[in-house]
């Protein structure tokens, strides 16, 4: 593992920095991706560039339109949301990311921009319809996250560009959230599937007016499942409706086999989590 | 070749590293301090684990470089004197190390959520140590050892 190190003290000197050596360069923000692949000789970048002397980049703001710094390490973003009903989703997937070491080094942008198709984050990130603030040589851009991963390892990051804050728009009242992740074993794992759904009541507190599926791991990105999002909404929330949901969003997913488990084994699961977590969410929202 | 200024268990240290050598690499190598345990160097096993300024992190994922002002704490800082510290005293007493390999690490993850000496909840215990496997599978005797932890208020590092 040889590599040139720089650690700029600015925002613009790291994207200096990218910009300049490119498809040699690699952010290291949290370390527990990269770190990995660079140690095992996987990624070979010629030049690392550390944000960790870069200020202004990592924090949690609940006020009002939510701000997460993208350098907030994951267990700052749990400690941050804890309690917090609404954000029931987001700290149930913050909590279910490796063990506490890598949820203590691990960041929420970095979960994000190594577009792992099993990127726990994501999930219940676009149940909230998050935005990211990108900074790059032509300035500051903000992108909606739906539509910003582009495949496995790709994102719509261009050349010298670094995402640096996940902005929350302001949840509406009667909202429920949850999050709920499969693995070979109980903890520190990969997802086989996991899902997060977010249901917001209408003023009636029974009518759904706003769905939100977001599934990981059964296809090459975390996805919204937009058609069982359609079926949710305008509708009672019962155990039907849910389970009409979960066949849905089995059909919108593009499961593969591996290692973990078939394609076969992930829709089924992609059926049954949405099911679960539609109705969880449900009843957070009508509990709220 | 970069210059970090580091406190490990209490004691300053000032290096000269290379920006490719983690926390675990320089604690062993360079300061001498064994207790921490390389393994799967991929952050899956815990058995690195340290606290850096009193959060648990996998020392085999954390470049040294970073550490600069930091305050570390390993296994050798976590008695404060002869005596063992209440955490080891409860592995010992239910016989909670079997090759030991695996137990820095366990013992350095228990530390970091009684470090403000209260009595942390079994659940809070457990899923400090999500973390942190034991490939003897001993995990009865850990169990009890965090049952006796949580049973009786351990005081921090």
């Amino acid at each position: 593992m040889r590599f040139n190190f720089h650690r700029p003290d600015t925002l613009e000197a790291a994207i200096g920095l990218l910009w300049e050596h490119n498809s040699d360069a690699a952010l290291l923000a949290g370390g527990t991706a990269l770190l990995i692949d660079v140690q095992h000789g996987e990624l070979t970048p010629r030049h690392l560039v550390s944000l960790w002397g870069v200020s202004g980049l990592s924090g949690v703001s609940l006020n009002g339109e939510g701000r997460v710094g993208a350098l907030t390490t994951i267990s700052e973003l749990a400690e941050a949301v804890h309690g917090r009903p609404q954000l029931a989703g987001l700290y149930e997937a913050a909590r279910m990311i490796g063990g506490r070491q890598i949820q203590n080094m691990a960041t929420v942008g970095g979960n994000i921009c190594k577009a792992s198709p099993g990127a726990d984050m994501v999930p219940p990130l676009l149940g909230l319809d998050a935005k990211l603030t990108l900074q790059g040589p032509e300035g500051e851009r903000s992108v909606p996250l739906d539509g910003f991963l582009t495949g496995p390892d790709m994102t719509a990051l261009k050349p010298g560009e670094i995402l640096t804050s996940i902005r929350l728009p302001l949840i509406p009242q009667r909202t429920g959230t949850a999050f709920l992740k499969v693995m070979r074993r109980r903890a520190v794992d990969c997802s086989i599937v996991a899902v997060a759904a977010r249901i917001t009541l209408a003023e009636d507190g029974r009518t759904c007016a706003e769905a939100r599926v977001g599934v990981a791991a059964a296809a090459p990105n975390p996805f919204r499942a937009k058609t069982a999002e359609g079926a949710l909404e305008g509708v009672e929330i019962g155990p039907d409706v849910a389970r009409e949901a979960g066949r849905l969003a089995k059909d919108e997913s593009t499961p593969i086999d591996d290692v973990r488990a078939s394609a076969e084994y992930r829709s089924l699961l992609v059926e049954t989590l949405v099911e679960r977590a539609v109705l969880t969410a449900a009843d957070r929202a009508g509990g709220e | 070749m970069i210059p970090i200024g580091v406190t490990v268990n209490g004691r300053f240290h000032q290096l000269t590293i290379e920006p490719h050598r983690t926390l675990l690499d320089v604690l062993r190598h360079e300061i001498g301090l064994t207790g921490t345990k390389s393994n799967c160097q991929s952050g899956e096993c815990g058995a690195c684990t340290v606290l850096v300024d009193g959060r648990a992190i996998n020392s085999c994922l954390y470049l040294a470089a970073r550490t600069d002002g930091a305050e570390i704490l390993t296994v050798e800082g976590l008695a404060a004197s002869d005596d063992l510290h209440p955490i080891q005293v409860a592995f010992i007493e239910n016989a909670a190390v079997q090759c030991g390999y695996c137990t820095p690490g366990f013992l350095m993850s228990i530390a970091a959520v009684t470090g403000d000496q209260r009595a942390p909840a079994m659940d809070e215990l457990r899923a400090a140590v999500e973390g942190n496997i034991c490939r003897c599978t001993g995990y009865t005797g850990i169990s009890q050892a965090l049952r006796q932890i949580a049973d009786r208020s351990v005081e921090g590092p």
